[in-house]
Parts: C-alpha cells; structure tokens; sequence
C-alpha cells in the first residue's frame, strides 16, 4: 500500500539498498578474482568464474538467511530486511551464472546431451562417488521459483499460505547446497580453513534460528488461560503491553497481536497481508498499526487499511476485566471503513 | 538482544538515530566478512596448477604420426638446439570433449604428417587440440629416423596411489581439472576418448603423470570410468617411450583407495 502513498522516502532507501548490495556483490567478485589471477595467473577463466559466482551466492545466501532472525532478535536490524527480495533476486542472478557456466564447462560438448550427464555424470556408488552438482540443479530450481514469484503480483495471486510455505523452500535450497558444497568442492579444496567456514557458516544460521524461534515460543507467548469463556479466552495483562507496542500471544496455533494505544487494547491477526511480516512486533504510527517490515498500515479498530488501500486483516474482540485482556477465539473478518 | 529503546524504522521515514548506529555497523561487519570470505575462498584454492592452453593461438605442426599406445605426434628436434630430447612426443585430441578420431589414427599410423592446431601443456607433458580438418600426410624424399618407433624401456610392475583424470583437461584446457569438482567432465573427456591418465603425487611433493594403456589391447576407456577423479591405487606394467611415462594395466586392477593416503606414491617408479 505504501509503495504510492509515500513514494518519495520509500524509493530512496530502496535504491541506496540496492547499490550496497550490488557495491557488495561487485566487491567480492572483484576480490575473488583479483587475489586469485595474482596467485594463480594460469587459472582458466571459467572456472574462475564459476568459483566466485558460486561462492558469492553462497555467501549471500547466508546473509538473506541471517537477516529474518536478526530482524526479530532485535528490531535496529530491521532496515536489512526492507529490501530481502532483491538480495534473493541477486542471488538468483549469481547462482545461474555459476550453474549455466558449470554446466557448459563441464557436461556440453561431450557424447552425452549435456542435460542427462548434468544427472548421470558424477554420480556412482560409494560415498567419494557420491553427486553434487544435482544438488545445485535442486537448488537453483527454487532459487528460481523463489525469485520468479518474488513480485506482491504472485503473492496475491498465489494466496499467502502458498506463497509462505513455497518461500519456506529456501531451506530445502540451503540444506541441498551445504551437500553441493561438502560433497564437491570441499573434497578438492581441502584447506581447513575454507571448511571451517561452511562449518562456521551453519552454525551461525541454524544458532540465530534456534535463538530467534525459541523467543517466540517462550512460555509468555502463550494465553493465560486457555479455557474458552463464552468464546473468550484470557489472552495477558494490560499492563504487560507497552503502549503503542503488542504482546503476541499464540491462539490455537495463530498468533495475535494485542496492541495497546490511547488507553485502547485491540486485537488483529499477527500476520500482514502482505508479505505476512510480524505485525505484532510493529508499533501504532500516525494511529495506524505499522508493520515492520515494510511499513504496510491498518487500522486497529477495523483492521482495514486506511483509504485508498484496500488490504484488511482479521481482528478479534476484545474484553477487559479486572486488568486482563481476553479476546475473541474466532476472528472477526475486518470491517471496511468506506 | 533486547530492544531498550522504542525506536521503529519504517522505509518510508527517515531512519532512527540507534537504527542507523547499528546498520553502520553491521555494514561494516558485513564488508568485513565479504572480503574476509572472498580472500580465503580464492587464496586458499590448493588444486589450480602451472599448466597451459593456448586457445587463441593455432600453430603449424609436421611430424610422424604413431596412434599407439595412444594417438601422437612425434617431432624431430635434433637439428635444433635447446632441445634436451631429440624427439617431442604431442598427445593429440580433437576439440572439445573427444579424442583423435579412431579412424583417422589407423589410416595415420606411422605416416609422415602435417597439421594445424592449439598446444596444450603443463610441465614436460604436451599436448595438441588438433583442428581435425587441417591433418594432411606429407610426402618426404629423405625418411627422417622418427619414424622408426623408438622402443619402449620396460621398468617392471609397479603399483601406483593417484588420480585418473583425463588429460585434456588436466594438461591445462581446464586449471584446475582434477577431483571431484571435476569429474563429470572427466569422464565425459575419457568416454569420449581422450587418453586417461594416472596423476601421482610423488612423496617429494612433485606431480607426474603415467598414461593409461590397456595391456591387453583392448579399449580401456569406458572400463576405467567409475574409477575417475577418486584416489586409487593401480598395478601395471611401466614403460617409457622417450619421456612418456606409460602405464599398461588391467581396468580390473584398479582399486579405490579409501584412505586420505591418496595420491601419495607407495611404490615409486625407478629413475629410467
Ligand atoms: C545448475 C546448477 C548447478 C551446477 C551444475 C553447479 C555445479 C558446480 C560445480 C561443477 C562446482 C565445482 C566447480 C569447481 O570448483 O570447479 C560447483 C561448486 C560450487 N557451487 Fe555449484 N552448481 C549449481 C548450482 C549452485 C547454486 C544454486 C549455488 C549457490 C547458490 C552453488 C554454489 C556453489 C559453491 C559455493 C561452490 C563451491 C565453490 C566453487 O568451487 O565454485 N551452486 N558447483
Ligand atoms: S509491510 Fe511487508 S510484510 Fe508487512
């Protein structure tokens, strides 16, 4: 919704954004090339390539799956995940480049369709016999189908349940590249180092997503009672919400944000329509319930956006008594201010 | 990490004064790693080699052309100085991921020839991409004495620790092409049939190369391809023709090696 309403300031930061992230890219490209023709001047030029495209992917694909913790552990970190989807985007980009190298490089000009040695090839029994560039073919086909339906277009399109549980794929990609990785390159480049790093690579992603998971299934996320009392159910205290901020409190799997602001408690489904950020980690601005991450807006009574956008989330009624909050256990669908 | 202030970015505002604090600096730290990751990632690489291919120069050959053990190009250099060996032995192979063409090697053998094509070369070992359509036999009034096959000095069985790779790639048309970032190349380079051979590193650090051949006459090269780019350990008979290590084996004699062991030599070749 905002991408109109504030055009100007939204814009700028999207473009500085994109130019660290290229300025980045471009960076370590140039390093890896750099170093490598200096100590290694007979290298050829395509595996050259191949090598920094696939390690620069690699190494951003960490970064994109370290930010969304990072954003929740603490919310300074939040301008990094403004623009996540062109850093998947970019990501994409480098990942072909390798793939399409790798695959002519080494499976086109041969007495096999270099489509069916990209399969056959490499694979045999035995663990030193055991395929790795299949699990790139794997991956780059989810990168692709991430970034192909990257744009707000898909995500209506496709409906956000979909769309999520489509993008939880990056794991699946993640997971098949480490195999990539451990099972073909490191077993040449063996210096302990480089593994030290895949290692280290790992431990920081799966560490921050422990972390960041078990914070929001700690104990005080959950309602205080969870009998239902004429459809309501005891969700936390007034006071524990800071004002103009929610609690999250999880609901029969759905998490809900109760807000408080202006001595008003409300209650709206935690997710936003739009790219189904946290809203209950965003705050009221301007008296708007202001997402996180990209600064979508709803009204807390209606949970409508604001005229001239269109997006609603569900919201649930709220009861106060004697300083508890309890909400409704079924949401309403939001009501439309116009 | 806990949130102590109530600071709230939204793109379209202008940044919070500790949001900006903490992006700075973990730009910074990013770069940092960027660089960090990109130095180590090119500086540690351990399998790029001196070896060569000129692939936008095309020379002009003439030689004996002999197709066993595999197909080559025998040069006579003892009228030139600076030449230690009086004859250059030149594997050749066809573009891309194919050997000389079979046929053509028997019509070839043993004729005086001349062709055009790309040297390929890492250290002693020497190689031409040959451009198929530019070999032509020469007619010669005076035979030279190269093509009088020089004959192979035996030095025995041994048994080797290595790596089969294809030579092509590894002689320098792909630095580095050799283990398992290589493989599936290597074995389409073999399949196609380009001469295989064994890369032994010797206890001394230095690499050699022994050329595969079969020791019964019959093709090798779909035989040996399970046993491509993995550490093996193969027995044959050793032979050198000039300065070409030739090893002749029996694929069946080809062993995996499951030890980190590989390419260390077990049993080194004598000296000829
Ligand atoms: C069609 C898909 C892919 C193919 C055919 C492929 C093939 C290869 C090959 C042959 C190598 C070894 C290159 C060498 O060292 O000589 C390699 C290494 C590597 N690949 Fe891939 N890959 C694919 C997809 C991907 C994707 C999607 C990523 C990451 C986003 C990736 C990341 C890497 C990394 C980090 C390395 C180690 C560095 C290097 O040696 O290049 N690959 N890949
Ligand atoms: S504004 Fe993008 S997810 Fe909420």
């Amino acid at each position: 919704m905002s991408v109109t309403y504030h055009a100007v300031g939204w814009s700028t930061f999207k473009k500085r954004y994109d130019l660290i992230l290229w300025l980045g890219i471009v960076l370590f490209l140039v390093v890896f090339c750099g170093v490598s023709l200096f100590l290694f001047p007979k290298v050829t030029l395509e595996i050259l390539l191949i090598r920094a495209f696939g390690s620069a992917a690699f190494l951003l694909l960490h970064i994109i799956l370290c930010i969304g913790p990072l954003a929740r552990l603490h919310r300074h970190f939040l301008p990094l995940l403004y623009n996540r989807r062109h850093m998947g985007v970019s990501l994409f980009i480098l990942a072909l480049l390798h793939g399409f190298l790798s695959w002519i490089t080494y499976h086109a000009g041969g007495d096999l369709n270099p489509f069916v040695s990209l399969i056959v090839s490499d694979a045999g029994p035995g663990i030193s016999r055991f395929p790795f560039q299949i699990f790139g073919v794997m991956a780059l086909v989810i990168l692709f189908l991430m970034a192909a339906t990257s744009h707000d277009f898909w995500l209506v399109n496709l409906t956000a349940p979909f769309w999520k549980a489509m993008h939880m794929l990056v794991y699946a990609a993640y997971a098949f590249l480490v195999v990539h990785v451990v099972f073909g390159a490191l077993q040449a480049e063996t210096h302990g180092f480089l593994t030290g790093l895949v290692g280290g690579g790992m431990v920081v992603v799966l560490g921050l997503h422990l972390v960041s998971g078990w914070r929001e299934h700690k104990p005080d996320n959950q309602p205080l009672d969870s009998r239902l009392d004429q459809g309501f159910i005891e969700a936390c205290r007034v006071a524990d919400i800071p004002e103009n901020r929610a609690r999250i409190v999880s609901i029969a799997g759905e998490r809900v944000a109760i807000f408080k602001y202006d001595g008003k408690v409300c209650a709206v489904s935690n997710v936003c329509q739009h790219q189904n950020g946290p809203l209950g980690e965003g705050k009221i601005v301007h008296g708007c319930i202001t997402c996180p991450w990209h600064g979508y807006q709803y009204l807390p009574e209606t949970g409508a956006s604001p005229p001239p956008f269109v997006e609603k989330i569900p919201i649930f009624k709220v009861k106060i008594q004697n300083g508890i909050v309890h909400i409704s256990a079924l949401p309403e669908i939001a009501r439309d201010l116009c | 990490m806990k949130n102590t202030d109530d600071e709230f970015f939204i793109g379209w505002s202008p940044m919070p004064p500790n949001t900006r604090i903490t992006l700075m600096k973990s730009l910074w730290i990013l770069f940092f790693i960027v660089i960090v990751t990109a130095v180590a990632g090119s500086a540690l690489q351990r399998t790029i080699g001196t070896a060569s291919f000129e692939y936008e120069t095309v020379r002009d050959f003439e030689g004996y052309f002999h197709k066993d053990p595999v197909p080559m190009l025998v040069v006579d250099r003892s009228g030139q100085s600076g030449h230690e060996n009086p004859r250059s032995r030149y594997l050749l192979v066809h573009p891309f991921k194919f050997g000389f063409s079979k046929n053509s090697a028997s019509q070839l053998n043993g004729q005086f020839i001349s062709l055009r094509g790309k040297l390929i070369y890492r250290g002693q070992d020497t190689m031409i991409e040959v451009i198929p359509e530019s070999v032509k036999p020469v007619l010669r009034s005076v035979e030279p004495q190269s093509d009088t096959p020089t004959p192979f000095m035996d030095l025995g069985e041994v048994s080797l620790c290595g790596e089969i790779v294809d030579s092509k790639c590894y002689f320098g048309v792909m630095n580095p092409g050799d283990w398992k970032p290589h493989r599936a190349c290597a074995i389409r380079c073999i399949s196609g049939g380009i001469p295989a051979v064994l890369h032994v590193k010797m206890s001394t650090g230095q690499s050699r190369v022994y050329i595969l051949a079969s020791a019964n006459g019959e093709s090798i090269q779909q035989a040996i391809l399970p046993h491509v780019a993995i550490p093996v350990e193969i027995s044959g008979q050793l032979r050198m023709l000039g300065d070409l290590s030739i090893l002749f084996i029996h694929p069946e004699s080809i062993s995996p090696l499951c030890s980190a062991a590989a390419s260390v030599n077990r049993i080194e070749p004598k000296e000829p």
